[in-house]
Order: C-alpha cells, then structure tokens, then sequence
C-alpha cells in the first residue's frame, strides 16, 4: 500500500467530519436564532410597520461598502473589500479544494482558473498583513480589537501563506509539513467560524434588518436588539 | 438566583444523548446494519434486541402491575403513581418499538404480522401482544393529556368520557396482554437450547420471565418515583412505595425458589460455582441483582428509608436488565473465532432512544397532570412571553428565557452531533469496507507455492513448465513491471487478496525529481492528480494492458489478478488439447491432488 | 404426507474429492457474485453469498455444509410471518416479500444455516433453497448436477435412506454406522454418511432428536388457556373486591343509622 500522507488523512478523516458539521449545522442554527430573536423581537416592537425594500436595498449595498467607506478610510475600506473576495474565492473555488469536497461529502461546483486565484491570494496576503499593521499601529483600531481579532487574522494569514508556497516550485519547505501547517490551520480556522465574528458571513444579511427592527422597539426593548445583533448568546458587550 | 437547575443539567444530557443518538440512527439507516453494528451470521441479535426489546418491555411492567394494585385489588391508595407508571409503560413501548425499527433489517415491513398470520411463531405472538398493549397504554394514558385546557371542545370531552367508562376493559386487557407477552420473551428463547448456556435456559424461562418482569416493573415505578422526587424537589411518598418495596421482595422470594429450583432440579447448580466466567456472570446477576434486594427489603428500615429503598430498587433494576441481556445476548455461546461487542453506534442508539422516552416523560411531567395533586408544578424557564432582564450595570442578561434555553442547548447538541459524526466507523464513511488481506510473495524458484494469504491451501505452480509453454515470452503473465525491474512478482503490485491496491507512489516521485521544484515535471496548471501526466508518457514499459484505454493506477486484487491470468489460458487450452479437467478449479487447487487423480 | 414422499440430498463423505464445483454451480445458479470477504462472515464460509460450502475437516475430509431443510424446521416455527415456508416437496423456502428481518431463524438454527446480507440496505435471509424453482421446472439441484464424484446424489428421501443403510452394510467398516440426519430435531432432508463423525455440523454439535419447534408449541399451546384464565380471574377479583367494598360500605353507613338494631341488620342482609 502506499501510504497517505499524514496531512491529507487529516484533512479528510475525522477531524474534518468534524468540522464540517461544526461550521455548516452551526451557521444554519446562527441564522435560526437570529431569525427567531428577531421575530420576538418584532413582536415586542410598538411601530411594527419595518421598510422591508429599503432594508433589502440597504443590505446590497453595504455588501459592496466601498461606496459609503472610501471618503473616511479609502485605503482601509478597498483593502478590505479585496481582503473579503480573495478568501471567498480562495476557499471555495480552487480545485484542490473541491477535489476534497467531493471525494469526502459528493458535492463539487466548477473551479475557477489557478492563475486567477493565485493572483487573488496574493491580494489577500498582502491586503492581510495590511489589516493586521492596520490593527496594530492605528490607535483606534488596536483600541477596539481583541485577542480574538489577532487570532483569526493570523491564522487566515498562515493557511493563506502556506497554501500558496505549497504549490511553489521554489517552495523551500519540505511540501508534506507545509501542507500539514495548512491544513490544521485551515480546520481550526473552520470550526471557530460558527462561534466567533467570521459568522457574519452568514449573518450579514440580517444586520441591517436587525438594527432596523431596533429603531421600532419600544423603551427597554433594547435587550432584545443587543442578543439579535450578536449572534453569540451570552456574550458581554 | 439559581445559576445551575439540577432539571436543565439532567435535560441537557438527555438533548445529548438524544442527538448522538440521532446521529448514530441516521447513519444506521444510511449505511446499513453491517456498517454501523458489530451483529455478524453467530450473532444476529444483539444489544438492541437485548436491551431495547427484552430489557425494555421488562422494564415496562410497572404499567400493568401498578394498574392491577389500583384497579383490581382497589388499592385506591396507590392512585398517585398510577399515571406515572402507565406513562412510563407507554413511553417504554414506545421505546421497544424505535428500537425495533432500528434492529429489523426491513423496518417498513414492521406491519406484515398484521396480514401475514404464523400463530405457531412465539415471536408473533409477542409482535401482536406488543401492538395491542401499547395501544392499550395510549387509550390509558389519554385522559391525562385530555384533561389540558387545549382540549375542552365538546368531541375531546366525550372521548375523555368513553376512555374513563371503558378504563376497566382497558385495565384488563393490558393485564392479559402483559402476562402473555411478558412471559413469551422468555419463550422466544425455548428453541434455542444449544446455544443458551444451562444456567439460563430453562423450560421454565415463560414463568421466569414474568415473574421477575411483576417484581422488576413495581421496582422500576419505585426508582422512578425517587429520581421525580429530587428533580421535582417534593418528598418521596415512603408510604406508597415501601409497601410497593415489601411486595416486590416477596416476589423476588419466589423468583430465586423458582430459578434455583428449577436449575437443582435439573442437576445444572452446579454449573453455577464451577468457576467459568459464566458461573460468574449467573452470580452477580442472583446476588446482587435478586437476592441481596430481596434481603433489604425484607428489613422494614432499611425499606422505609428512601435512600434504602432506592438501592434496593436499583439493584433490582440493574440485576434484571443483565438477566434479559444475559439470556439474550451475553450467556449465548460464543462461536469459535467471531466476536460481538456492540459498536459505540448502537450504544448511542440506544441511549439516544432512553433520553427520547426521558424527554418525552420531563415534557409529560410538565405540561400534564401526570403526578396529580401532590405535584405542584414548577416551571423550569420562564414563560416564552416574559421579557428578558437586562441588567445595565453589569450589562449582561440575567433570568432564562426560552431562547437562551434553546441558544444553549443547540450549542451543546452541535458540539456532540460533530464529535459524533467524527467518529462514525470507517465503513459509514466510505460504503461497505472489504477486509484487508495482504498478500505474501510465493514461496519457491522454479516451482512456487502460491499462497497469498497464507490459509496453507497453496497453489503449486511449476514456472519452468509454464515458461516453456509460453516460449519465454515473459510479458505473457507479467503483463506489467516496475520500471528499472526485468519482471515484477505478482504480489508486488495486487497487495491484497480482495481490495485494489494503488500502485502510484507520490511520495517517491517527488523525492526523485528533485522535491518541491519537481510539481511542474508532472503537473500542469492545477496540482491535482488529474493534471497530472500518464505514467507512459515517462516510463516507456508502462502502457495501459489490453482492454484499457488509460493505464490504470489501481492493480486489481490478487485473486481476481490470478485468476484472470491463469482461468482464460486454461479454458482455451482445455478446448484445444480437449482435456476439460484442464479448465477445472482442481486443475491448480490441487489440495486434494492424489484422490482426485485416483478418481480420473 | 409423509416424509418419505419428500425429495432430499444424500452427501457421500468419502466420495468428496473437494473440487469446489457445488460451490460454484451454486452461485452460479442463483447468481450469488463473486465471493468477496466481509467481516460478518463466519470462519465455515457459508455466506449471504455462499450458500453451501465445504469444510476442510481433518486429514483430507471434505464436509460440505448446506441447508438441511428438516423436516420440522425451526425457522419455519419461529417465522412471525411465514416468510419461511416448508414445502410439500421438501425444500424450505423463504420468501423475502414478507420478511420484516428480524433474524429470529438464524437464531434459531440448530446447525446455523440462515445468513444475513449485512451489507444491503435492504437486507433478506439467505440460505439453500435446495434449488426449488429447478425442481419444479424438472431439473436437479445445481451442486447435485455439477458433483463430478456424484458425492451428492439426489432424490427421494425414503430411496436415499435405503441408499444410505446399503452403503453402511456394504462396507461397515468404511463408515460411521449413522446415516447424518435421519432423526436429528426430527429428521432432515439433506442426509449425510461418512467416515468422520459429522457432529460438528450442528450447532455446538447439538445431536438432539427431538424436532425443536416442539419446545415452544408446549408453551404455545397453553396461551389460549391463559389469556382466558387471566381475563377471568382479573375481572373476578375486581367483582368480588368492589362487592365487598360496598357491602363495607354499606354497613358502615347503617352503623352511623341512630336506630341501630338487630332486626334491622338482619333485615339488611
């Protein structure tokens, strides 16, 4: 027989079962408390006549925040925004990528040209470790950010690092431990999605709707606001 | 302020187990019994008959029993655990019958005893007898969720009427129902006496079986009613149950003269001292599980103190499960070679099913007049409509609400459901898995002893012969060879009897070519394998064999590689030099050379 | 009917050169598939996949181990449905269309024939049907065909048995002086004569005589009795208990009566 190597063991043995089932069951349950906290919320509202079109329109335009952004912080709102699609296309579109999701759960969409993506990845690295200086040296940046922001912004930085030395010819790392790094990385990075802020990848969409339903609450609602903006439960703020 | 409620930690298990349970069910129905249970052709039943099915309809008893003492013999006095017991009779068939639909290798055909009659099939018996009781239960158990204010209307009020009329019938005929079905457990085990040990087959097992059921089912409503004592904070009423505790040891009584009578009178006591991990098992499962019960409670102190009652309860609890799993699973003889130890998916399943029936009795609990007036009811979380409290000092929420309750306990049911998924058996992952048997390299030169896996039932085969029959043509049977090899032996790339073996080693391109830099010899564009250049287009010897398109990184398994070698050459030789023995399996298995050459 | 009237399959040990051939016609027959291991199988080959087999029992026997289609079977008499039938010809059969798959005949098989397709999602009981639709259709058993040795000869069971006795007079000192099957659990179609002891076939090398669905029709049989007996002893006692509640009841409530007096307890009663 010969042997799998360690990395991609992991990457389709237990651990990534287990994962996947953490992010995908854990994003749907944050949408369906969010819904539901929502709904409650609305109930408790005074003026419960909400401008549903222009919440939707809102939503789809601060998709692309570049718009509403580049007059304060024009450098930070455009890296950010290349930040965003370079991970987006990175994880769910290079074929590598698919070849594993398909020989571990059968589903698997077209893949875009590496090429593309390599370019992309370079994008993010670098919009990447402009976010993090950005973090780091603007004072009211580092203010607001938490040991969580660091940990999630590395560790985004090392998958996307490794991934794109791996597939280097002058990749001077051995290739099974560099793959290995990413690998874990990649998982762990995974299964924090559902508990920390990377859930407004699905959330998004309800943010504006949830401040919207805020504005139609009565006096002391505003419990119910707070929870519904926060997909954590329990959490401080 | 309470922080931790004893009720929402018991309730977060069972959402635990239940969901673990769910996981396990949907890949035991996915996949298959073979895939997610350790049941094979010596042990077709296993812990979800032993447990699920025996020990649960056992554990039901309480319904009947109690139903007896309260209709029958008017013990009005125990009219308070009445609606307790039936409810966890109910729940308990309930409970036999989604084991059962997870143990039948054809659940949908559950129904069939309905239209196809065999009275002569104990277990038809107990397949009516389970269908009859548990609709008994459901009309029995009625009244109670139609005494819930949703169900004023004038129809529900006169269902409400007939079911409390008719309550008698009902009574009866669970009474009936329980006795023949009880005892017809112990039944379904007559025809095997070969393979029950002595100690637990018995002629008497019917009786047996119903006798322990009386006592095990008044135990069971006992510890039932201790545990709702402490998660509903009210006393436990000792004056119900000791009683209950007194009856109970009286029956045991009878139960060890019966079993130990039984076993002297047909010489197999004995048996039970001898030493052998059987004789132990017998032991514990008297000791513990009947005689030392049945001695506490004989002891009106040790029986009227809660705590004593509920061991004594317990005991018999736990001594009565292992009999039924004894008698059906665990004494069962082992088949020489083959072992069952059920896998962890049907422990989850099982468990999953118990939180289910628990969850279901705590919603009873709380949503109806189950424990009637002595009960006063305490909600666990407040209602959906009250407001959460936000406090702005410390600017976190305090009190529960029903969305907390459910944030949480969807956080804790998703961690288990991945850890579960993690750990599903290899073959849920990946279909039926086919046992590995790596092949051994034949033994010999010029006559080889082809024995890939080594069961001593070699082919001998005589090279030089062949060679000379094929003129030297080597490529013949070594059809393809390891680049830099003149000819490659068979087993060096078919590596298992039964699976393919990949014969594409990455690892070892990599290090030839020169490492990290060498990915684009071979790939182009993406990185994957199917970019990956054809063996061919390299190694000149590699092409793909005879009848393949592409060359094949998968060398076929070893008996299908020697047989698709030796079997085509043969037959054809066979025809040709007309000497059909040539064609037959014989023909190379000659394990049983001499006789069949004296017979030809 | 009686037993003899009934076809069978008399299995010469000595003859058996253990060529595989039944094997093979069998699966061959009945379109088995190739013989892939899977880790519920048992050591004796037999299989959902394998319907008869032979074991290589020591120094050059060879055993083959099919279905022995008793004459009472036991996992006729445990089927809940009927999906295993005992024809009037000899075979037991099974139908997998009623079958709800709960495993109770191979429980219940003294020599542990019935196998499972534990693999299947849909998975059905397989064993030797003695190949009933070839019989119906005039033709032998596949693996009684495909015998090159005629090890395994066919026919009635009465013809077969006198074949056996001859065979044992003829060379007594060839054979164990027992024709395999002719009263185990009541006697079985597949016959056996050999030079080794053939205990081993059996379950635990259960030899009882006695047909097993006799343990439980004891049982079975008293289940009327019971049902009947239970339903009027509860119901009697609850009459004679409420009877006497009331008459409790009754009394208590003349004894409150101010004009208690024994005439008039007497006129009650």
């Amino acid at each position: 027989m010969t042997p799998t190597p360690t990395w991609l063991e992991i990457a389709r043995g237990p651990l990534f079962r287990f994962a996947l089932v953490v992010v995908v069951v854990g994003l749907a349950r944050l949408v369906f408390l969010a819904v539901w906290g929502m709904v409650a919320a609305l109930r408790h509202a005074g003026d419960r006549n909400l401008p549903y079109a222009q919440v939707f329109k809102d939503t789809l335009v601060w998709l692309f925040p570049i718009h509403r952004l580049h007059h304060a912080r024009p450098a930070y709102s455009y890296a950010s925004f290349i930040f965003h699609v370079g991970i987006i296309l990175g994880m769910l579109f290079l074929q590598n990528h698919l070849d594993l999701l398909r020989s571990t759960v059968g589903v698997s969409w077209p893949a875009l040209p590496r090429s593309l993506l390599d370019i992309f990845t370079l994008a993010t690295i670098t919009t990447g470790f402009y976010l993090l200086l950005h973090r780091l040296y603007i004072r009211s940046a580092r203010v607001l950010s938490k040991a969580m922001d660091y940990i999630l912004l590395l560790l985004l930085l090392n998958i996307f690092v490794s991934g794109y030395i791996a597939g280097r010819p002058w990749n001077p790392i051995p290739y099974d431990g560099l793959m290995l790094f990413h690998t874990i990385n990649g998982l762990v990075l995974i299964i924090l999605i559902p508990f920390t802020k990377i859930a407004h990848c699905v959330l998004f969409p309800l943010v504006r709707l949830a401040s919207e339903i805020a504005w139609h609450l009565t006096p002391h609602g505003g419990a119910d606001v707070v929870r519904t903006l926060y997909g954590t439960e329990g959490r401080k703020i | 302020m309470k922080f931790i409620d004893k009720r929402t930690v018991v309730k977060d298990i069972l959402w635990i187990g239940a969901t673990v349970g769910l996981v396990a069910a949907v890949a035991r129905f996915g996949r298959g019994l073979g895939a997610t249970t350790a049941l094979n052709d010596a042990k077709p039943w296993g812990l979800w008959i032993g447990f699920d099915v025996m020990a649960g309809v056992a554990l039901a008893a309480g319904g009947f029993t109690i139903a007896a003492v309260v209709y029958i013999f008017h013990l009005e006095k125990y009219r308070p655990i009445l609606r307790p017991a039936i409810l966890t009779a109910f729940l308990g068939y309930g409970a036999v019958i989604v084991g059962l639909l997870c143990d039948l290798g054809l659940p949908w055909h559950i129904w069939k005893p309905i239209v196809h009659w065999q009275p002569h099939s104990v277990m038809f018996e107990v397949a009516w007898c389970v269908m009859l009781y548990t609709t008994v239960l459901a009309l029995e158990f009625a009244p109670t969720v139609l005494e819930h204010p949703l169900f004023q209307r004038t129809v529900f009020r006169r269902i409400y009427y007939w079911l409390k009329r008719l309550t008698l019938v009902w009574v009866i005929a669970g009474i009936v129902l329980s006795t023949l079905h009880q005892s017809s457990l112990g039944s379904l085990l007559l025809i095997m006496p070969f393979r029950l040990h002595p100690l637990w087959y018995s002629p008497l097992l019917p009786v047996l079986f119903f006798v322990s059921a009386v006592a095990l089912g008044l135990m069971m409503v006992t510890l039932e009613g201790f545990f709702s004592a402490y998660l509903y904070g009210h006393r436990l009423r000792v004056d119900l149950y000791a009683p209950l505790g007194r009856a109970a040891g009286g029956i045991l009584w009878v139960y060890l003269a019966l079993r130990l009578g039984d076993l002297a009178w047909r010489g197999v006591l004995p048996t039970a001292l001898d030493g052998s991990w059987y004789s132990y098992l017998f032991l514990a499962e008297i000791g513990a599980g009947a005689l030392l019960p049945a001695v506490l409670l004989a002891v009106p102190s040790i029986r009227t103190n809660p705590n004593g009652l509920a061991t004594s309860a317990g005991l018999v609890v736990a001594g009565m499960v292992l009999n039924r799993l004894s008698a059906s699973m665990i004494a069962m003889f082992q088949t020489p070679g083959v072992s069952y130890f059920p896998t962890w998916t049907e422990f989850a399943i099982t468990a999953g099913i118990v939180s289910g029936a628990g969850l279901v009795f705590l919603f009873a609990v709380e949503n109806f007049n189950v424990f009637e007036p002595e009960t006063e009811h305490i909600p666990e979380e407040s209602s959906a409509y009250a407001r959460p409290v936000f406090n702005p000092e410390t600017r976190v929420y305090v009190g529960s609400t029903l969305w907390d309750t459910a944030a949480r306990r969807s956080a804790v049911c998703l961690v288990a459901a991945a850890i579960a998924v993690a750990f599903l058996p290899p073959a849920v992952v990946s279909g039926h898995e086919v046992p590995r048997q790596p092949v051994q390299a034949a033994l010999g030169w010029s006559t080889l002893q082809v024995d890939g896996n080594r069961n001593q039932r070699a082919v001998t085969f005589d090279h030089l012969d062949h060679q000379s029959l094929v003129e030297g043509v080597c490529i013949t049977c070594h059809h393809l060879s390891k680049p830099n090899d003149e000819v490659t032996a068979c087993s060096e790339c078919h590596q298992d009897m039964n699976r393919p073996t990949s014969i594409f080693v990455h690892t070892r391109h990599q290090q030839v070519l020169g490492g990290n830099a060498s990915c684009v010899e071979c790939h182009t564009g993406e990185h994957t394998a199917r970019t990956a250049k054809a063996c061919g287009e390299c190694h000149d010897t590699m092409k793909p064999n005879a009848g393949e398109t592409t060359f094949n990184y998968f060398a076929p398994p070893y008996r299908e590689a020697m047989h698709g070698t030796c079997i085509p050459c043969h037959q054809k030789k066979a025809t040709l030099e007309n000497k059909p023995e040539l064609g037959r399996c014989p023909a190379c298995h000659t394990m049983v050379e001499e006789k069949f050459i004296a017979v030809k | 009917m009686t037993a003899g009237d009934t076809v069978g399959i008399l299995t010469d040990i000595t003859r058996c050169v253990g060529c595989y051939q039944c094997v093979d016609a069998c699966a061959q027959v009945h379109n088995l598939g190739p013989d892939i291991p899977a880790p519920q199988d048992l050591p004796d080959g037999l299989s959902a996949r394998r319907w008869t087999t032979i074991l290589e029992q020591p120094a050059n026997h060879y055993v083959r181990k099919q279905c022995r289609h008793c004459l009472n079977p036991a996992c006729v008499s445990v089927c809940p449905v009927g999906a295993m039938q005992k024809t009037a010809l000899g075979p037991v059969i099974y139908d997998s269309s009623k079958c709800l798959g709960c495993r109770y005949c191979m429980m219940a098989c003294p020599y542990g024939i019935p196998r499972y397709q534990w693999d299947s999602l849909a998975p059905v009981v397989r064993k030797c049907t003695l190949c009933y639709e070839r019989l119906q259709a005039g033709k032998l058993p596949a693996c009684v065909e495909a015998c090159p040795q005629q090890a395994t000869i066919f026919g009635l069971r009465d013809d077969l048995l006198a074949e056996a006795h001859r065979r044992l007079q003829a060379e007594p000192a060839k054979y164990v002086q027992k024709v395999y099957g002719e009263h185990e659990v009541g006697g079985t179609s597949v016959l056996y004569i050999s030079d080794v002891p053939l205990d081993f076939l059996g379950y635990r090398g259960y030899p009882g005589q006695k047909p097993l669905p006799e343990l439980t029709e004891v049982v079975m049989s008293k289940i009327p009795a019971v049902a009947i007996g239970m339903t009027v002893l509860t119901a009697g006692i609850h009459w004679i208990i409420s009877r006497r509640m009331k008459i409790a009841a009754r009394t208590a409530l003349v004894d409150t009566l101010p004009s208690k007096t024994a005439e008039d307890q007497d006129e009650i009663y």
